[in-house]
């Protein structure tokens, strides 16, 4: 075997097109087509604008939460785009006469990437981006624990989603599906790199969100401000905190099964081949070990994002603060409890289905507690429609659907009418639209002018508000009743007419969630243009409670200049309603900061390449590759100079000049809150 | 808890006292690991009860070593990491245990026994 | 896995103006998880053999035909020496031992490893060129990777081992390489902790 191990020129992405001409394969080369002329565009705009060098200084070697939040987040708005598109695609093969316009492989391929996109390289991208800028501003921390890890993490993550992007110009993706279940992924039934694809890929980002685990956790247990109990944190902080848990836990039985069928695929080995005594049900179980926390990871991040916001814009405390953590911590413990549910059809005995079936009902409880912590917050307050508040109370309604429609498929007799059909599609649909991305962008939407210093431009927020809730339905309501009609999941095309009027439906909203997707893209687009007349240098643009709104807007690098006391859950209101417009400062010390390094990123580029040589079976590049990367890690090891000091007397005029500018802000009323008359600290105390 | 630095020397009682632990872990592991062979090898039990007797002790060797080398106690300095191993540890019978519970109910319904297939 | 973590923490450890705790503490904290989640791998892949040793014996020897005691026996007493000379080390250092005893007890330990690590390949050898590959069955599957595992992690703190052995030539024994020995004596400890269950349910159990 060369060098290049099983690569050959029928992997580049427009061969396939020459070779065998139609529209399916004329599709994969333009998808192709789009990255490499995107790539290209990229580094175009990079040289002749003069780029290169601020992207690799301010960026690619930052190791400053903040900005390594900001990565992530726009990793995931990328990753989104495609992901959107080809559920849009997915929905106009199955409109078009069947047998459509894709090739059968083609639209498998379609629904595997769009699963696994979304899940690995949307929602964990976007949450722990999220985490990352919020987290440390809400605990008094300065950074993340270990900021050299995170950045690793980061670059890890970035690599496993290149590999996704590169599985469009070189070679195939799987076509099983994002949960890739052998005997079909095995060697005999699917012996191209596509599988192998999906090992590396998820092999990457989970090692980066193990790392992320540790180190959220290891922050909040030891970073907080002096006289933070663990019951005086936000909500965020706290679901934080369960989140962090959970990846550290739940990512190894994926990493476990994943490698495991690696070795079915390439050394022969028998874990999952049933003829020699291996047992492809235990991928099944090993992998919903990992998958059902791996949910309450995508969704106790955005239940902490709601916690944050709807109190902000109800202008009250959140009610029942202590249930609430509560029920979050049962919700993490009591995910570990119910991966059952996911293959209550495999076979096992009725009693077994039926304990998980019980557990699974249980959750319900905790969540349905949270529900009614946010509606009771909301009770009375004077509600301010924000597009942060619309994505939150839009979430609500929706949310509760969908847990509606989860607890009766925890009935396995009821599952096992539905398992494998659009049913199941639309349940889930319903969880992750709303609980997941409704909350991400609540956060963007919301904390945005920390890390830029200006507000997003609400009306295109609103619209896109809108379009997403209108196309949410619109995409997955019929889904619910074509499922109990019976149309199985992941089908290349229907021929069954009574489906055809709701597939229609679910077309157009699937164009109605593009549509909205576009506006968030104007969103940003108009802000950034406009960003002059939407700053709020001044900070605390919405009359918010969490001590990250203490911070002027943009935070500085250093994010506090002296640690807040903790006098309370909530200082920060506390001062406000003192009549302060800052906090006090405590004690100006030197601080350390760490100094940027291109390490990380180095790290994520040779870990990629081993991973890529794994795909193609370059075993010899992936030896080198591998070697690489711990050499890497070996050299930073002797790297004792990593930190660059910020005196106490820099702090300080950061602090008086932070002071200078909120005292010479002019007050507003809290009605003006959207207008270009925010600058900041509005306050609704001081009318 | 202090890993790296001590204001005493190695001729002090602290010193003894930690190395103690460490000789204790050390001949209790000893004696469990020989006491499993010798029950193995000596085929006295019935294989059921040799095989429950060599899991207790396997159990036994676990906390002890987490007490002698990796100095888990119920004292205030190693409660995160006691808490943290005692967490990992019920995941760990959920997962293993579920596991093991799950597989083998699937396989009692297909009539795979042991060695079969 | 160590170098990524030991950065930060020695830089903390060296600023004491900003810490308002202990840093070096914290980063072990942080090993320990690490840990933790590694235990988490291992008890999967035992759960799988257990499965395996019992549905999985194919057209393969079980494991009452392919164990016997006496070699593992020894390879496991040289892996609880060499846990307890670990510890011997660390402890010594702890209390401001000299570097050459450090070292020395070091080599021990990582000698008795490389023993441990030798026998477990004669074991695969004899094994192999008696035809039991792990291609044969799930069983033999599920055996060497669980075992084979754990001799990957064996390899990797002896290699650890060995370049710590060269950083603390280059630095002295400062906090920052007493640290990373720390945490190399947790990982060995583990892994010994690890193979009490893999000795016990592989090979006590499996030849009853
Ligand atoms: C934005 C609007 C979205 C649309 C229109 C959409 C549409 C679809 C469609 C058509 C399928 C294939 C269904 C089938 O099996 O026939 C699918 C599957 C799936 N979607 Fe989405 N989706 C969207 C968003 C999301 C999001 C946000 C997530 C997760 C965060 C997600 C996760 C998944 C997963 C996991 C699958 C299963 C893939 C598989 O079968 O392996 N989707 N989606
Ligand atoms: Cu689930």
């Amino acid at each position: 075997m060369s060098i290049l191990g099983s690569l050959d020129w029928n992997d580049i992405f427009i061969v396939p097109f020459f070779t065998d001409p139609s529209l399916s394969t004329g599709i994969a080369a333009g998808a192709g087509g789009i990255v490499v002329l995107g790539a290209l565009a990229v580094m175009v705009l990079l040289t002749v604008k003069g780029w290169w060098k601020p992207l690799w200084s301010n960026w690619i070697t930052t190791l400053d939460h903040k900005k390594i939040g900001v990565i992530y987040i726009v990793l995931a708005l990328i990753m989104l785009i495609r992901g959107v598109l080809e559920a849009v695609v997915m929905r106009a093969q199955q409109v078009s006469p069947a047998p459509g316009f894709l090739s059968v492989e083609h639209h498998a391929e379609l629904f595997s990437t769009h699963g696994t996109i979304m899940i690995f390289f949307v929602a964990m991208p976007f949450l722990t981006g999220v985490i990352n800028v919020v987290m440390p501003l809400q605990i008094g921390a300065r950074d993340m624990e270990f900021p050299f890890m995170n950045a690793v993490s980061l670059w890890l993550s970035i690599g496993g989603a290149a590999l996704v992007m590169a599985s469009l110009v070189v070679g195939h993706f799987e076509t099983g599906g994002w949960t890739a279940y052998p005997p079909y992924t095995g060697i005999k039934l699917s012996p191209n790199e596509g599988v192998d694809y999906w090992i590396w890929s998820l092999g990457l980002t989970s090692v980066g969100s193990t790392l992320s685990g540790i180190n959220f956790l290891v922050t909040i247990y030891k970073q907080r401000a002096p006289g933070m109990k663990l019951f005086d944190m936000s909500i965020f902080a706290w679901a934080t905190l369960c989140t962090a848990i959970l990846m550290i836990f739940a990512m190894m039985p994926l990493t476990v099964a994943s490698l495991m069928l690696a070795l079915d695929r390439q050394a022969g080995f028998h874990f999952f081949t049933a003829t020699q005594g291996g047992n492809m049900m235990n991928f099944a179980n090993m992998f919903w070990l990992f998958g059902h926390p791996e949910v309450y990871i995508l969704i106790l991040p955005a239940f902490g994002v709601f916690s944050e916001v709807i109190p902000t814009f109800s202008g009250k405390k959140i009610y029942g603060y202590t249930s609430l953590v509560w029920a979050t911590i049962a919700i993490a413990v009591l995910s570990f409890t119910v991966w059952v549910h996911h293959f209550f059809t495999m076979g096992q005995t009725a009693h077994l289905n039926a304990i998980f079936g019980i557990a699974t009902m249980t959750i319900g409880v905790p969540t349905g507690v949270k529900v009614f912590n946010w509606m009771l917050t909301m009770w009375r307050g004077k509600l301010r429609f924000s597009t942060a508040m619309l994505f939150s109370t839009g979430f609500i309604f929706t949310f509760v659907i969908g847990g509606i429609t989860g607890v009766m498929l925890a009935n396995p007799t009821i599952d096992f009418a539905t398992h494998n059909s659009l049913f199941l599609v639309a349940h889930f649909h319903n969880m992750l639209i709303p609980g997941l991305l409704f909350g991400m962008f609540a956060a963007v939407n919301y904390w945005f002018p920390l890390c830029f210093g200006f507000r997003l431009d609400e009306k295109w927020g609103r619209r896109s508000f809108w379009l997403w809730m209108i196309g949410f339905y619109g995409a997955f309501m019929p889904l619910y009743a074509i499922g109990l009609m019976g149309a199985p999941r992941r089908m290349a095309f229907f021929t069954e007419p009574a489906y055809f009027p709701w597939l229609v439906i679910a077309m157009l909203g699937a164009l109605c969630v593009l549509a909205g997707l576009t506006a968030q893209i104007i969103q940003v687009w108009v802000s950034v243009k406009n960003r002059e007349s939407l700053m709020v240098p001044a900070g605390d643009p919405w009359d918010g409670r969490g001590i990250e709104w203490s911070l002027g807007c943009p935070v500085p690098e250093y994010d506090f200049s002296t640690i807040p006391a903790m006098t309370s859950r909530e200082p920060w209101v506390d001062a406000k309603e003192a009549g302060k417009r800052v906090m006090d400062p405590t004690e100006f010390v030197d601080i350390h900061l760490p100094k940027p390094t291109g390490m990380p990123f180095l790290v994520g580029l040779v870990a990629t390449l081993f991973a890529f040589a794994m795909i193609f079976q370059m075993w010899l590049i992936a030896a080198v590759g591998f070697v690489a990367m711990w050499v890497l890690v070996l050299i930073r090891s002797y790297d004792t100079d990593w930190e660059e000091t910020v005196t106490a007397e820099e702090l300080r005029e950061g602090y008086e000049a932070h002071k200078r500018l909120v005292e010479t802000t002019p007050q507003i009323r809290l009605d003006d809150e959207f207008t270009t008359k925010n600058r900041g600290l509005i306050m609704e105390t001081q009318v | 808890m202090d890993y790296i630095n001590s204001d005493v020397g190695m001729d002090s009682a602290e010193y003894k006292h930690d190395m103690a632990r460490y000789v204790w872990g050390f001949a209790l592991s000893v004696v469990l690991t020989l006491a499993g062979v010798v029950i193995v090898a000596g085929g006295v039990f019935s294989t059921g009860l040799a095989w429950s007797i060599v899991g207790i002790l396997g159990i036994a060797q676990l906390v002890i070593q987490f007490w002698a080398f990796m100095h888990l106690d119920f004292s205030k300095e190693a409660r995160p990491d006691l808490y943290l191993v005692l967490f990992t540890f019920l995941l760990i019978i959920l997962m293993a245990a579920g596991t093991v519970w799950v597989l083998a109910d699937l396989a009692s319904r297909m009539g795979m026994g042991a060695g079969s297939m | 896995m160590s170098a990524t973590m030991s950065n930060t923490g020695a830089a903390h450890a060296a600023s004491h103006d900003h810490g308002h705790h202990d840093k070096t503490g914290t980063v072990i904290f942080g090993f320990w998880i690490f840990l933790m989640s590694d235990l988490i791998a291992f008890s999967l892949m035992i759960a799988n053999y257990a499965d395996a040793e019992w549905h999985g014996i194919a057209n393969g020897p079980s494991p009452h035909e392919l164990f016997s005691l006496g070699l593992p026996t020894i390879e496991t007493m040289a892996l609880l020496i060499s846990t307890f000379t670990f510890g011997i080390c660390t402890l010594g250092m702890k209390y401001g031992a000299s570097m050459k005893r450090t070292v020395g007890w070091l080599v021990v330990t990582l000698a008795l490893g490389a023993i441990f690590l030798g026998i477990e390949l004669y074991e695969f050898h004899e094994f192999w060129t008696e035809g039991n590959t792990p291609q044969v069955s799930g069983f033999l599957t599920a055996y060497y990777s669980l075992v084979g595992l754990h001799g990957l992690h064996v390899t990797s703190g002896i290699i650890w081992g060995i370049l710590l052995m060269v950083q603390m030539k280059t630095f002295g024994m400062n906090d920052l390489i007493k640290s990373r020995l720390v945490r190399l004596g947790l990982f060995w400890h583990m892994l010994d902790i690890v193979w009490i269950a893999l000795f016990t349910k592989v090979y006590l159990m499996g030849v009853l």
